[in-house]
């Protein structure tokens, strides 16, 4: 009785898993952005590492949590390796340095469409100044660079230490 | 007999034969022709009508043209939906076949299934005997199978070395690396370097990796896991460093050299281990190695070495193949 | 026996639990129009879902070396899942142009220089 009840519970949660799974799999394929498939193939190895756990106890079997340990393990690098991966790519097309700097640098692209949209106001409230103070720090950043490639990370672990 | 060939080079099996031989692409052809047409086609007359016949005859061959890749367009959409839609059918088809062939596998440790016969009950019935290795799976890829499994270390090995000749990039691979030999110190140049957050995580999580699959390589023999699961593991726990902290930092103790001395000795290792254990095996000698208890640590024999000879060889295939394949140099 | 039925009913629950938030996370992810929004809402599975089930296979199992071992698994998580986390998010940041209205913390000589400012905001926040 006991165990049917337990038996039960573990199919129906797995079975519960495994149309999650689907659904994530459908997101992975429609979502429009990397960042978007990135988050659905993070969700599936999730659910398959709970699965599998979930499997473990089902079959009796101890082993099969050294698996969920390893898979735990691959699926965090992997979706480590995959974001620099992109990162670098999409810079090396943009032809941009590395750094904090581009983020900056997607802010002052930011500020300019902004501003382009907002073209012959010129009202400039506290936002907008701090907007530009960013803006200008992104400058600073980026002709720093130009300067001197490839100093950018050596400078942001001084200001880091 | 000219207007014969012509309708023949416009054919579409002048074409095919055209792409088959890859001397053209399929869409490429037509667009050429009729841009040849289009500058042959004015014939000489009178100057003022000729040049306004010349603009207009121009324009209708733009406007064919126009309309001509319209329609190359409209086919080439239409080719990418039923290119999509047979992807999705063709992934479906291999999930229904895969389902279809797990239902239908014989029950989960069945007495009659069909790979119940005399090699498993010898196996079951002697193989703790003989190897003196808790673990079945290991006992027999590493002492009845050994000969199997060298062959598969070294099938990676040549695999590396084969990525290594095709990727490989130095000094003298190429002649923008020649002229800015700086490309080659500033590896990664367009990726975020140095990041924090990565670092702590990695500096916390990077040891337990290692631990774990230290302990997955020394405990094959007693419990499931093995040189290939905790090399794998291993390598893993490398790439993760390699990440967070640069190919600056790895290259102080994982070069090329340290690459080649760690695998060709275990490979070395394990063949020599293995000749002496064949050679006395095959001529009833004792090999006088002694197999332990069964269930202690150093027990077993020559799995223990093999085992850790086997995973040293697949973590530096792992690097190898992730750092070749990332840069072009460890 | 009655100890039994409670413990089966303790792990039902944190099962129920677990698979909620689990549920829940994947709804949003489907909802959510904007990545990082996504992310806000996988995070909660990487966190709670995981937590809450593991818990129930903890207590389904008992003082075990595999209780440990699942243990281990959500500590791993919890460090683990953070971190990629901020991974994912630092691509949508470099790559997406269209992203709205995004905050940056500093460090060093930037963070300095831009303190009034942001004590300024904070005080008009407030």
């Amino acid at each position: 009785m006991l165990g049917q009840a337990y038996k039960m519970l573990l199919v129906g949660a797995m079975i519960v898993l495994g149309i999650l799974i689907v659904i994530n799999i459908i997101r992975s394929v429609l979502g429009p952005g990397i960042s978007d498939r990135i988050i659905a193939v993070n969700m599936i190895g999730t659910v398959i590492i709970m699965l599998i756990a979930i499997l473990s106890l089902y079959l009796d079997e101890s082993y099969l949590v050294d698996v969920c340990l390893i898979y735990a393990m691959i699926s965090f690098l992997s979706v480590v390796v995959l974001c620099k991966v992109y990162t670098g790519v999409y810079l090396q097309r943009k032809n941009m340095q590395a750094d904090l700097g581009a983020v900056e640098d997607n802010l002052r692209r930011q500020e300019e469409r902004a501003a382009e949209d907002t073209a012959g106001e010129t009202g400039s409230g506290a936002g907008t100044e701090a907007g530009e103070s960013m803006a200008a720090g992104a400058e600073r950043q980026t002709a720093d660079e130009k300067t001197a490639p490839g100093s950018g990370a050596a400078r942001r672990q001084k200001e880091v230490r | 007999m000219s207007r014969i060939r012509k309708d023949y080079e416009t054919s579409f099996f002048r074409k095919f034969k055209r792409w088959m031989d890859g001397e053209t692409d399929l869409l490429d052809g037509v667009m050429d022709l009729s841009g040849q047409e289009g500058t042959e086609e004015p014939v000489p007359g009178a100057e003022g009508t000729l040049w306004k016949e010349d603009e207009a005859g121009a324009e209708e061959v733009l406007r064919e043209k126009r309309a001509e890749t319209e329609k190359e367009r409209k086919s080439l959409a239409l080719f990418e939906r039923i290119y999509r839609i047979m992807a999705v059918i063709l992934c479906l088809a291999i999930i229904w076949v895969f389902l279809w062939t797990t239902v239908h596998l014989p029950p989960f440790g069945g007495a009659d299934n069909p790979a119940n016969n005399e090699v498993p009950a010898r196996y079951i019935e002697s193989g703790v005997r003989e190897t003196g290795a808790i673990n079945f799976v290991t006992g027999m890829i590493l002492d009845y199978r050994a000969f199997d499994t060298f062959g598969e270390s070294c099938v990676l090995f040549v695999a590396s070395c084969c990525v290594m000749f095709l990727l490989r990039m130095d000094k003298g691979s190429s002649r923008l690396l020649r002229e800015h030999p700086d490309l080659l110190e500033d590896d990664r140049l367009f990726e975020p370097k140095d990041d924090v957050i990565l670092q702590r995580a990695a500096a916390f999580l990077l040891p337990l990796i290692l631990i774990f699959g230290i302990y997955i390589v020394l405990n094959g023999h007693l419990s499931p896991g093995g040189g290939f699961s905790g090399g794998a593991v291993l390598g893993s726990g490398l790439i993760l460093y390699l990440e967070a902290f640069g190919f600056r930092r790895t290259r102080r103790f994982f070069t090329e050299k340290t690459y080649r001395r760690i695998t060709l000795s275990a490979l070395t290792f394990y063949c020599l281990a293995k000749s002496y254990s064949f050679y006395t095996g095959a001529n009833h000698l004792e090999s006088g190695i002694p197999l332990g208890t069964p269930g202690a640590i150093l027990s077993s024999g020559l799995i223990l070495p093999l085992n850790i000879c086997v995973g040293l060889v697949v973590m530096c295939t792992m690097y190898a193949f992730y750092t070749l394949f990332r840069r072009g140099g460890m | 026996m009655v100890w039994e039925w409670i413990r089966f009913i303790a792990v039902a629950v944190l099962l129920l639990v677990g698979m909620f938030f689990e549920v829940l996370a994947v709804f949003g992810v489907q909802k959510f129009k904007k990545a990082l929004n996504r992310m806000h809402a996988a995070a909660m599975g990487d966190t709670l879902g995981v937590l809450f089930i593991f818990l129930g296979l903890m207590v389904m199992r008992g003082f075990t070396m595999d209780s440990l071992k699942l243990f281990l698994v959500i500590c791993f998580f919890w460090a683990a899942s953070p971190v990629s986390g901020h991974m994912i998010s630092r691509l949508e940041a470099m790559t997406n142009p269209n992203l709205g209205e995004i905050g940056v913390i500093r460090t060093g000589k930037d963070a300095e220089n831009e303190e009034d400012s942001g004590k300024e905001n904070e005080d008009e926040g407030i």
